[in-house]
Protein backbone atom coordinates (compact mmCIF):
# COMPACT_ATOMS: atom_id res chain seq x y z
CA UNK A 1 0.00 0.00 0.00
CA UNK A 2 1.33 3.38 -0.70
CA UNK A 3 2.22 5.99 1.82
CA UNK A 4 0.47 9.01 1.08
CA UNK A 5 0.49 12.43 2.48
CA UNK A 6 -2.56 13.26 4.47
CA UNK A 7 -3.59 15.66 1.70
CA UNK A 8 -2.87 13.58 -1.30
CA UNK A 9 -4.96 10.74 0.06
CA UNK A 10 -7.81 13.32 1.13
CA UNK A 11 -7.51 14.48 -2.56
CA UNK A 12 -8.16 10.78 -3.60
CA UNK A 13 -10.81 10.10 -1.72
CA UNK A 14 -13.37 12.96 -2.04
CA UNK A 15 -16.18 13.47 -4.38
CA UNK A 16 -14.51 16.54 -6.36
CA UNK A 17 -11.24 16.21 -8.25
CA UNK A 18 -10.52 19.65 -7.78
CA UNK A 19 -7.82 18.88 -5.17
CA UNK A 20 -6.35 16.68 -6.65
CA UNK A 21 -6.28 19.44 -10.21
CA UNK A 22 -4.60 21.74 -7.23
CA UNK A 23 -1.71 18.81 -6.77
CA UNK A 24 -1.46 18.21 -10.03
CA UNK A 25 -0.39 21.75 -10.65
CA UNK A 26 1.62 22.31 -8.39
CA UNK A 27 3.98 19.01 -9.82
CA UNK A 28 5.54 17.96 -6.55
CA UNK A 29 7.69 14.90 -7.25
CA UNK A 30 6.72 13.23 -3.59
CA UNK A 31 3.04 13.67 -5.11
CA UNK A 32 4.12 12.31 -8.74
CA UNK A 33 5.92 9.10 -6.88
CA UNK A 34 3.31 8.41 -4.39
CA UNK A 35 0.52 8.09 -7.02
CA UNK A 36 2.57 5.90 -9.59
CA UNK A 37 2.99 3.56 -6.54
CA UNK A 38 -0.96 3.70 -6.60
CA UNK A 39 -0.88 1.86 -10.09
CA UNK A 40 -0.96 -1.56 -9.02
CA UNK A 41 -3.81 -4.37 -9.06
CA UNK A 42 -2.95 -4.77 -5.44
CA UNK A 43 -6.28 -5.68 -3.68
CA UNK A 44 -5.20 -3.59 -0.98
CA UNK A 45 -4.94 -0.36 -3.39
CA UNK A 46 -8.69 1.31 -3.59
CA UNK A 47 -9.69 1.06 -6.72
CA UNK A 48 -11.12 4.36 -6.86
CA UNK A 49 -7.86 5.94 -5.40
CA UNK A 50 -6.07 3.69 -8.67
CA UNK A 51 -7.92 5.31 -11.06
CA UNK A 52 -7.97 8.47 -9.42
CA UNK A 53 -4.32 8.51 -10.15
CA UNK A 54 -4.67 7.42 -13.75
CA UNK A 55 -6.38 10.53 -13.71
CA UNK A 56 -3.38 12.70 -12.52
CA UNK A 57 -1.05 11.04 -14.10
CA UNK A 58 -2.50 11.10 -17.60
CA UNK A 59 -2.54 15.10 -16.81
CA UNK A 60 0.90 15.03 -15.25
CA UNK A 61 2.38 14.74 -18.35
CA UNK A 62 5.81 12.55 -17.31
CA UNK A 63 5.71 9.29 -20.00
CA UNK A 64 7.97 7.23 -17.85
CA UNK A 65 4.24 6.03 -16.25
CA UNK A 66 3.04 5.04 -19.83
CA UNK A 67 4.50 0.93 -19.30
CA UNK A 68 2.84 1.15 -15.43
CA UNK A 69 -0.57 2.40 -17.44
CA UNK A 70 -0.48 -0.88 -20.08
CA UNK A 71 -0.11 -3.01 -17.48
CA UNK A 72 -3.23 -2.25 -15.28
CA UNK A 73 -5.08 -2.24 -18.66
CA UNK A 74 -6.15 -5.73 -18.82
CA UNK A 75 -7.33 -5.67 -14.90
CA UNK A 76 -9.23 -3.07 -14.96
CA UNK A 77 -13.41 -3.10 -15.92
CA UNK A 78 -14.71 -0.81 -18.58
CA UNK A 79 -14.68 2.49 -16.47
CA UNK A 80 -11.24 1.85 -15.45
CA UNK A 81 -10.36 1.21 -19.23
CA UNK A 82 -11.95 4.61 -19.97
CA UNK A 83 -9.60 6.38 -17.64
CA UNK A 84 -6.88 4.42 -18.80
CA UNK A 85 -6.79 5.12 -22.65
CA UNK A 86 -7.77 8.70 -22.10
CA UNK A 87 -4.35 9.12 -19.61
CA UNK A 88 -2.42 6.99 -22.21
CA UNK A 89 -3.87 9.51 -24.97
CA UNK A 90 -2.85 12.42 -23.14
CA UNK A 91 0.78 10.70 -22.81
CA UNK A 92 0.86 10.23 -26.09
CA UNK A 93 3.99 7.86 -26.74
CA UNK A 94 4.41 4.98 -29.41
CA UNK A 95 4.09 2.65 -26.47
CA UNK A 96 0.74 4.50 -25.09
CA UNK A 97 -0.79 4.41 -28.57
CA UNK A 98 0.30 0.65 -28.48
CA UNK A 99 -1.68 -0.06 -25.25
CA UNK A 100 -3.96 2.13 -26.37
CA UNK A 101 -4.52 0.18 -29.45
CA UNK A 102 -4.88 -2.78 -27.90
CA UNK A 103 -8.71 -2.00 -27.11
CA UNK A 104 -9.44 -0.61 -30.60
CA UNK A 105 -11.80 -3.45 -30.53
CA UNK A 106 -13.36 -3.49 -27.36
CA UNK A 107 -16.81 -4.79 -26.87
CA UNK A 108 -17.83 -2.01 -25.24
CA UNK A 109 -19.17 1.27 -27.36
CA UNK A 110 -17.78 4.06 -24.81
CA UNK A 111 -14.40 2.67 -24.74
CA UNK A 112 -13.81 2.70 -28.50
CA UNK A 113 -15.00 6.09 -28.53
CA UNK A 114 -11.68 6.68 -25.83
CA UNK A 115 -10.03 4.89 -27.70
CA UNK A 116 -10.54 7.27 -31.44
CA UNK A 117 -10.83 10.33 -29.13
CA UNK A 118 -7.31 8.95 -27.52
CA UNK A 119 -5.66 8.53 -31.37
CA UNK A 120 -7.20 12.01 -32.20
CA UNK A 121 -5.40 13.45 -29.33
CA UNK A 122 -1.90 11.83 -29.96
CA UNK A 123 -2.27 12.87 -34.00
CA UNK A 124 0.61 11.04 -35.43
CA UNK A 125 0.65 9.64 -38.64
CA UNK A 126 0.34 6.00 -37.03
CA UNK A 127 -2.48 7.42 -34.82
CA UNK A 128 -4.09 8.63 -37.78
CA UNK A 129 -4.03 5.45 -40.19
CA UNK A 130 -5.78 3.92 -37.02
CA UNK A 131 -8.38 6.30 -37.18
CA UNK A 132 -8.64 5.53 -40.91
CA UNK A 133 -9.38 2.05 -39.98
CA UNK A 134 -12.04 3.15 -37.07
CA UNK A 135 -13.39 5.31 -39.82
CA UNK A 136 -14.01 2.52 -42.57
CA UNK A 137 -15.18 -0.59 -39.99
CA UNK A 138 -15.71 0.22 -36.37
CA UNK A 139 -19.46 -1.23 -36.42
CA UNK A 140 -20.53 1.46 -34.39
CA UNK A 141 -21.94 4.65 -36.64
CA UNK A 142 -21.09 7.08 -33.57
CA UNK A 143 -17.28 5.52 -33.46
CA UNK A 144 -17.18 5.67 -37.21
CA UNK A 145 -18.09 9.34 -37.18
CA UNK A 146 -16.48 10.41 -34.03
CA UNK A 147 -12.87 8.81 -36.20
CA UNK A 148 -13.85 10.64 -39.16
CA UNK A 149 -14.48 13.88 -37.53
CA UNK A 150 -11.02 13.56 -35.80
CA UNK A 151 -9.67 12.94 -38.65
CA UNK A 152 -11.09 16.31 -40.21
CA UNK B 1 -59.38 27.86 -5.27
CA UNK B 2 -58.19 26.85 -8.58
CA UNK B 3 -58.57 30.59 -9.72
CA UNK B 4 -56.37 31.53 -6.31
CA UNK B 5 -53.32 28.80 -7.63
CA UNK B 6 -53.63 29.76 -11.18
CA UNK B 7 -52.82 33.13 -10.42
CA UNK B 8 -50.06 32.73 -8.34
CA UNK B 9 -48.66 29.98 -10.48
CA UNK B 10 -48.73 33.03 -13.19
CA UNK B 11 -47.42 35.67 -11.13
CA UNK B 12 -44.62 33.82 -9.80
CA UNK B 13 -43.34 30.73 -11.54
CA UNK B 14 -44.69 32.48 -14.88
CA UNK B 15 -46.96 28.99 -15.79
CA UNK B 16 -49.78 29.66 -17.30
CA UNK B 17 -52.47 28.03 -19.62
CA UNK B 18 -53.45 23.93 -18.50
CA UNK B 19 -51.68 24.01 -15.09
CA UNK B 20 -50.58 20.86 -13.50
CA UNK B 21 -50.78 20.28 -9.85
CA UNK B 22 -47.96 18.29 -9.84
CA UNK B 23 -45.23 19.45 -12.17
CA UNK B 24 -46.22 23.18 -12.24
CA UNK B 25 -46.93 23.78 -8.58
CA UNK B 26 -44.78 21.37 -6.62
CA UNK B 27 -42.31 20.84 -9.47
CA UNK B 28 -42.47 17.49 -9.09
CA UNK B 29 -41.31 15.41 -12.13
CA UNK B 30 -40.16 11.95 -10.89
CA UNK B 31 -41.77 9.28 -8.64
CA UNK B 32 -39.00 8.04 -6.83
CA UNK B 33 -39.91 9.81 -3.85
CA UNK B 34 -43.42 9.93 -2.93
CA UNK B 35 -44.45 11.60 0.29
CA UNK B 36 -47.33 13.59 1.03
CA UNK B 37 -46.81 17.41 -0.10
CA UNK B 38 -49.32 20.10 1.13
CA UNK B 39 -51.32 22.84 -1.73
CA UNK B 40 -51.14 25.21 1.05
CA UNK B 41 -47.46 24.95 2.20
CA UNK B 42 -46.53 25.18 -1.24
CA UNK B 43 -48.56 27.85 -2.45
CA UNK B 44 -46.91 29.99 1.17
CA UNK B 45 -43.81 29.17 -0.59
CA UNK B 46 -44.84 30.62 -3.60
CA UNK B 47 -46.41 33.99 -2.46
CA UNK B 48 -43.46 34.48 0.51
CA UNK B 49 -40.02 32.64 -0.19
CA UNK B 50 -37.33 33.14 -2.38
CA UNK B 51 -36.26 30.59 -4.73
CA UNK B 52 -33.75 29.16 -7.66
CA UNK B 53 -35.35 27.46 -10.71
CA UNK B 54 -33.49 24.09 -11.81
CA UNK B 55 -34.11 21.67 -14.17
CA UNK B 56 -32.87 17.91 -14.51
CA UNK B 57 -31.14 15.70 -17.27
CA UNK B 58 -30.72 12.31 -17.47
CA UNK B 59 -28.12 11.11 -19.73
CA UNK B 60 -28.35 7.41 -21.12
CA UNK B 61 -27.42 5.05 -23.66
CA UNK B 62 -28.23 1.65 -24.88
CA UNK B 63 -24.88 0.14 -24.24
CA UNK B 64 -24.68 1.88 -20.54
CA UNK B 65 -26.46 -0.05 -17.60
CA UNK B 66 -26.32 2.54 -14.70
CA UNK B 67 -27.83 2.62 -11.33
CA UNK B 68 -31.09 4.56 -11.11
CA UNK B 69 -30.77 8.16 -10.36
CA UNK B 70 -32.79 9.49 -7.95
CA UNK B 71 -33.57 12.86 -8.83
CA UNK B 72 -36.83 13.87 -7.04
CA UNK B 73 -35.21 12.91 -3.77
CA UNK B 74 -32.30 15.09 -4.60
CA UNK B 75 -34.83 17.98 -5.26
CA UNK B 76 -36.63 17.21 -1.66
CA UNK B 77 -33.10 16.76 0.02
CA UNK B 78 -32.13 20.31 -1.28
CA UNK B 79 -35.27 21.66 -0.93
CA UNK B 80 -35.59 20.16 3.03
CA UNK B 81 -31.65 21.91 3.44
CA UNK B 82 -32.38 24.93 1.66
CA UNK B 83 -35.54 25.68 3.10
CA UNK B 84 -34.25 24.94 7.11
CA UNK B 85 -31.40 26.50 6.92
CA UNK B 86 -31.43 29.64 4.35
CA UNK B 87 -35.16 30.09 3.86
CA UNK B 88 -34.58 29.57 0.23
CA UNK B 89 -36.65 27.14 -2.03
CA UNK B 90 -35.98 24.86 -5.10
CA UNK B 91 -38.15 24.73 -7.78
CA UNK B 92 -37.88 22.23 -10.81
CA UNK B 93 -38.77 23.22 -14.32
CA UNK B 94 -38.65 19.97 -15.78
CA UNK B 95 -37.02 16.77 -16.23
CA UNK B 96 -35.90 15.25 -19.11
CA UNK B 97 -34.68 11.84 -20.47
CA UNK B 98 -31.76 12.34 -23.30
CA UNK B 99 -30.62 9.13 -25.18
CA UNK B 100 -26.88 10.44 -25.68
CA UNK B 101 -24.52 7.81 -25.30
CA UNK B 102 -21.77 9.83 -26.19
CA UNK B 103 -22.08 11.66 -23.14
CA UNK B 104 -22.80 9.25 -20.18
CA UNK B 105 -19.10 8.78 -19.84
CA UNK B 106 -17.95 12.56 -20.23
CA UNK B 107 -14.27 13.69 -21.80
CA UNK B 108 -13.47 16.20 -19.27
CA UNK B 109 -9.82 17.85 -18.86
CA UNK B 110 -10.26 18.78 -15.04
CA UNK B 111 -13.54 19.91 -12.50
CA UNK B 112 -11.60 23.51 -11.74
CA UNK B 113 -13.62 26.52 -10.36
CA UNK B 114 -11.30 29.08 -11.92
CA UNK B 115 -9.78 28.66 -15.12
CA UNK B 116 -11.62 25.69 -16.22
CA UNK B 117 -11.03 23.74 -19.58
CA UNK B 118 -13.92 22.80 -21.15
CA UNK B 119 -14.04 19.75 -23.32
CA UNK B 120 -15.97 19.47 -25.84
CA UNK B 121 -17.92 16.86 -24.33
CA UNK B 122 -19.04 19.63 -21.74
CA UNK B 123 -19.72 21.79 -24.82
CA UNK B 124 -22.21 19.13 -25.95
CA UNK B 125 -23.69 18.23 -22.23
CA UNK B 126 -24.28 22.11 -20.79
CA UNK B 127 -26.46 22.76 -24.29
CA UNK B 128 -28.77 20.01 -23.37
CA UNK B 129 -31.87 20.98 -21.34
CA UNK B 130 -31.80 25.05 -21.83
CA UNK B 131 -34.90 25.62 -22.93
CA UNK B 132 -36.98 23.99 -19.79
CA UNK B 133 -37.14 27.31 -18.10
CA UNK B 134 -34.22 26.91 -15.94
CA UNK B 135 -30.68 29.01 -15.87
CA UNK B 136 -29.28 26.07 -13.65
CA UNK B 137 -29.07 22.56 -14.97
CA UNK B 138 -28.73 19.05 -13.07
CA UNK B 139 -27.02 15.97 -15.46
CA UNK B 140 -27.38 12.97 -14.59
CA UNK B 141 -24.39 10.82 -16.19
CA UNK B 142 -22.37 7.95 -15.86
CA UNK B 143 -19.08 8.77 -15.09
CA UNK B 144 -16.16 11.48 -16.40
CA UNK B 145 -12.44 11.02 -16.87
CA UNK B 146 -12.29 13.33 -13.89
CA UNK B 147 -13.27 10.20 -11.73
CA UNK B 148 -15.74 12.02 -8.97
CA UNK B 149 -19.01 11.72 -7.97
CA UNK B 150 -20.18 15.34 -9.22
CA UNK B 151 -18.55 18.19 -10.68
CA UNK B 152 -19.67 21.91 -10.71
CA UNK B 153 -17.47 23.25 -13.02
CA UNK B 154 -19.65 24.40 -16.19
CA UNK B 155 -19.16 26.96 -19.88
CA UNK B 156 -19.38 30.20 -19.21
CA UNK B 157 -22.68 31.00 -19.69
CA UNK B 158 -24.68 28.02 -19.12
CA UNK B 159 -24.30 27.01 -15.23
CA UNK B 160 -25.10 23.67 -14.35
CA UNK B 161 -22.85 20.59 -12.61
CA UNK B 162 -23.09 16.93 -13.45
CA UNK B 163 -23.81 14.08 -10.92
CA UNK B 164 -21.87 10.17 -11.67
CA UNK B 165 -23.61 6.98 -10.79
CA UNK B 166 -20.70 4.40 -11.74
CA UNK B 167 -18.51 2.64 -9.51
CA UNK B 168 -15.81 4.99 -9.08
CA UNK B 169 -18.08 8.23 -9.71
CA UNK B 170 -21.32 7.77 -7.26
CA UNK B 171 -21.26 10.18 -4.99
CA UNK B 172 -19.91 10.02 -1.97
CA UNK B 173 -22.81 11.79 -0.10
CA UNK B 174 -25.61 10.41 -2.50
CA UNK B 175 -27.99 12.13 -0.25
CA UNK B 176 -26.79 15.41 -0.86
CA UNK B 177 -24.64 15.84 -3.71
CA UNK B 178 -27.33 17.64 -5.77
CA UNK B 179 -27.41 19.69 -2.87
CA UNK B 180 -23.72 20.61 -2.60
CA UNK B 181 -22.80 21.00 -6.23
CA UNK B 182 -25.67 23.23 -6.39
CA UNK B 183 -24.51 25.11 -3.69
CA UNK B 184 -21.14 25.49 -5.70
CA UNK B 185 -23.41 27.44 -8.50
CA UNK B 186 -25.98 29.41 -6.07
CA UNK B 187 -23.67 31.66 -4.42
CA UNK B 188 -20.47 30.20 -5.64
CA UNK B 189 -20.30 28.66 -2.39
CA UNK B 190 -16.56 27.21 -2.15
CA UNK B 191 -15.99 23.86 0.01
CA UNK B 192 -15.49 23.92 3.70
CA UNK B 193 -12.84 22.27 5.65
CA UNK B 194 -13.36 19.97 8.38
CA UNK B 195 -10.74 20.22 11.29
CA UNK B 196 -8.49 17.13 11.33
CA UNK B 197 -9.41 14.96 14.11
CA UNK B 198 -9.64 14.36 17.40
CA UNK B 199 -11.97 17.39 16.39
CA UNK B 200 -15.43 16.15 15.50
CA UNK B 201 -16.08 17.09 11.84
CA UNK B 202 -18.12 19.98 10.42
CA UNK B 203 -21.72 19.48 9.83
CA UNK B 204 -21.62 22.00 6.84
CA UNK B 205 -23.30 21.02 3.71
CA UNK B 206 -19.59 22.11 1.42
CA UNK B 207 -17.33 20.15 3.62
CA UNK B 208 -16.16 17.00 0.99
CA UNK B 209 -17.03 14.20 4.03
CA UNK B 210 -18.48 11.59 3.43
CA UNK B 211 -22.04 10.16 3.68
CA UNK B 212 -22.93 13.59 4.65
CA UNK B 213 -27.12 13.58 6.21
CA UNK B 214 -29.73 15.86 4.76
CA UNK B 215 -29.53 17.29 8.27
CA UNK B 216 -26.21 19.24 6.80
CA UNK B 217 -26.34 22.88 7.46
CA UNK B 218 -25.46 25.97 5.78
CA UNK B 219 -23.89 29.48 7.72
CA UNK B 220 -25.29 32.55 7.41
CA UNK B 221 -22.61 33.85 5.36
CA UNK B 222 -23.66 30.93 2.83
CA UNK B 223 -27.40 31.96 2.87
CA UNK B 224 -26.06 35.65 2.29
CA UNK B 225 -23.95 34.03 -0.68
CA UNK B 226 -27.06 32.43 -2.25
CA UNK B 227 -29.85 34.92 -1.49
CA UNK B 228 -27.19 37.32 -3.23
CA UNK B 229 -27.36 34.80 -6.27
CA UNK B 230 -28.40 36.47 -9.40
CA UNK B 231 -30.78 33.22 -10.32
CA UNK B 232 -32.80 33.30 -7.08
CA UNK B 233 -35.98 35.36 -7.49
CA UNK B 234 -37.75 36.93 -4.50
CA UNK B 235 -41.28 37.99 -4.17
Amino acid sequence: MANLSHELLTALDVDESCDLDAIIARRDPDDFDALRRLLTTDPAVNPRQRARAVYALGRWGDPSVVDDIRALLPELDREGRIGAIDALGRLGTEAALDGILTHAGDPSVPVRTFVTRALGRIATPRAEAELRELARTDPSERVRSLAEAQLA
Amino acid sequence: MATNVRTRVADRLGKTGTISLKKDVFGVYGNDNPQSRSLLGQLDLIDTTPFVRVAQVTVVGDDIVTPTPRPQRDLDNANTIYQRECDVWVYCEGSITVDRIELTFLDQDDCAGSNHSVSADEDDLFDIGRGLGANIVCYYIWSSTVVAGGCAAHPPGRRGFWLGSGPNSSPASPLVAFAHELTHIVGDNGHVSSPPPPAPPSDNLMTQLANKPVSSTLTATQCDRILADPDVEHP
